[in-house]
């Protein structure tokens, strides 16, 4: 096996500690941000569905500030956010290059993205639903754990899927300012020293983390999905209409 | 007892205000089936969304079980204070007023029983308490062997029963259907409205129902209220209103729910009826509870020596009794046609010339 892989791929071979150690960098660079990323997130979506008009807890500055700042990241491309970021990230954890240093950016490139997809996902919530929670006496709080949370289950998942996604490809872009991982390791020892090979695996491996993302996210969504769906199509033969 | 006085209620849009309630008052009964009926955008819904304050009303007050809701007076700068239950207070006052609605609103993900436990889960009621109630919540709409299904699973009419349920689980005693039948089939209606009257009979519970249709307003309700425009032009006992309906809206939804609405449609296109000439009358007969028995139209003929044919014919059987409508051309002598008409305005019957 370790033959085979020098013969084809002769740089992989060469750098393999380097290798793991960005695809390392990348996990932890993924894992931190994105448990942050998905705290907050969530946080703000649900903010901006209860203090939206018409919402459970209608308020209008609380609704507008959360707005503002979603829109102001969320229009600033991820490359130039990670530089426009630097003098806060210094500020935040001290340095600006490695795991460290990205992960600031990174929280910041998410979060409003992450914010807008849970804001779609609840926003979907039969607004009938709310009512009559409200008509059974439940408060916000209630309202947001027990009705909101609680049936966009499946959307959750699958927004969280493509979150996830895109924070893939934000942490290889974060690569680019020095911060490790995947991608700096595409770039510095494979584009920059003409491996190809490097590449070709860095590729491969992303692929396949989005791939194996998809597949847990559909998984998830589809489990969730008012679980008696496809139960109740298959048992539609003894499905009794009321007499 | 529910107390509305006074109530207002605008909403403020871009193309002026819109009234949803313009001074309604009303009170409902402990024990009755209270219908309001109106046209979509009438304000019925509004008015029944007040009285769980899911809408906060502008001024006027509600009062439900003694409990004053909502409050408002008229402060020294001219402007209306209102004060309104809020917080604990106001979870507790829903929880004794049950709601049903249109299209359920059951939660999708959550099996029936669930569902049904709903309204009792986080009030520290133990977990066997409320597995028990729900089980006999269940029984009573009928619904035992669905405890485990999703909503998905179900026909409209069982999610309504779930529904029902649903708003059952803390005893209330008051119930708000908003439009719980529009969007079922006629077999399921059916069998709501007979629920409904069941747990009216059973839990002596207080039913305060919206609807558009006039048929259901006649098959259930004790009393009335038709509004149009945010206001109650009309209301009282639901037999009264229907046999002697006085604003032309209610007359309209009258018409709606007998053979009687096809009159317009056969007066347009039959000339032989249009043109009532000498010596004929197209009559217009009322039966209410009191003469509906009678064999009023066979003694006419053999009193007064006038032939009567039946052009239209009626009965609607209410909650409080039975009512007749007869549309007839009537045939003789004008003075036999007179005596006829007199004779009968004596037999407790309403005649009205067409």
């Amino acid at each position: 096996m370790g033959e085979w892989i020098k013969s084809i791929m002769p740089n992989v071979a060469k750098y393999s500690s380097k290798f793991w150690d960005s695809v390392g960098a990348t996990f932890q660079m993924f894992a931190i941000a994105g448990v942050i990323a998905f705290i907050v997130g969530l946080l703000f979506g649900i903010v901006l569905v209860v203090t939206r008009k018409g919402g459970v807890c209608q308020n209008a500055v609380v609704y507008r500030i959360v707005d503002i700042i979603t829109n102001f990241f969320r229009s600033i491309p991820f490359l130039i956010l990670l530089i426009f970021l630097i003098p806060l990230t210094r500020r935040v954890v001290g340095t600006a290059i490695g795991v460290k240093g990205a992960i600031v950016p990174l929280v910041f490139g998410t979060v409003p993205f992450f914010t807008r997809q849970v804001e779609a996902a609840l926003h979907n919530v039969d607004e009938g639903k709310i009512e009559a929670a409200r008509s059974m006496g439940s408060g916000p709080v209630g309202i947001i754990f027990r009705v909101y949370l609680h049936e966009a289950v499946p959307e959750l998942a699958r927004v969280t899927t493509i979150t996830a996604i895109s924070l893939i490809g934000f942490t290889t872009m974060a690569g680019a300012v020095g911060a490790g991982g995947i991608g700096s390791f595409a770039i510095d020892y494979g584009q920059s020293q003409n491996h190809q090979d490097i590449v070709v695996v860095c590729v491969i491996l992303l692929v396949l983390i989005t791939f194996i993302f998809q597949g847990i996210g559909s998984f998830v969504a589809k489990k969730t999905t008012n679980r008696s769906l496809i139960k109740s199509i298959k048992s539609n033969s003894n499905h009794k209409k009321e007499k | 007892m529910i107390k509305i006085t006074n109530l207002n209620k605008t909403y403020r849009s871009k193309t002026g205000d819109v009234y949803a309630a313009k001074n309604v008052t009303l009170s409902i009964n402990d024990g009755e089936i209270y219908g309001i009926i109106g046209y979509s955008g009438a304000g019925k819904s509004t008015l029944v969304r007040c009285i769980n304050l899911l809408e906060v009303p502008d001024s006027g007050t509600i009062e439900v079980n003694g409990q004053t809701l909502f409050d408002s007076s008229v402060g020294d700068d001219g402007k209306i204070k209102a004060s309104v239950v809020k917080g604990k207070k106001l979870s507790e006052a829903r929880r004794g007023i049950g709601m049903i609605f249109q299209h359920f609103n059951l939660l999708d993900r959550s099996t029936v029983f669930d569902n049904v436990a709903y309204p009792l889960k986080y009030c520290g009621i133990k977990k066997e308490e409320i597995s028990s109630r729900v089980t006999e919540l269940l029984d009573l709409v009928g619904l035992s062997d669905k405890k485990d299904a999703y909503p998905s699973q179900l026909s409209g009419g069982q999610k309504q029963r779930v529904a029902i349920a649903r708003a059952l689980a803390n005893r209330p005693s008051v119930l708000l259907s908003d439009e719980a039948t529009s969007a079922l089939d006629p077999d399921a209606t059916e069998s709501i409205l007979s629920l409904l009257k069941e747990l009216n009979h059973k839990l002596g519970l207080t039913i305060v129902l919206i609807t558009h249709e006039m048929s259901i307003i006649k098959t259930i309700t004790d009393r009335v209220a038709v509004m149009e425009d945010g206001e109650v032009v009309e209301q009282g006992d639901t037999y009264d209103v229907f046999s002697k309906p006085r604003a032309d809206i209610t007359k309209k939804f009258v018409n709606s729910a007998s053979a009687l609405s096809k009159l317009d449609e056969l007066l347009e296109n039959d000339e032989f009826l249009r043109n009532a000439k000498k010596n004929r009358r197209l009559i217009r007969l009322t039966f209410d509870k009191n003469s509906v028995g009678d064999a009023v139209i066979s003694e006419l003929s053999r009193k007064f020596s006038v032939n009567v044919s039946i052009v239209l014919a009626n009965v609607d059987i209410l909650q409080a009794g039975t009512l007749g409508n007869l549309v007839s051309v009537i045939d003789g002598r004008e003075d036999d046609i007179e005596a006829a008409l007199d004779h009968l305005c004596k037999c407790s019957v309403g005649v009205e010339v067409i």
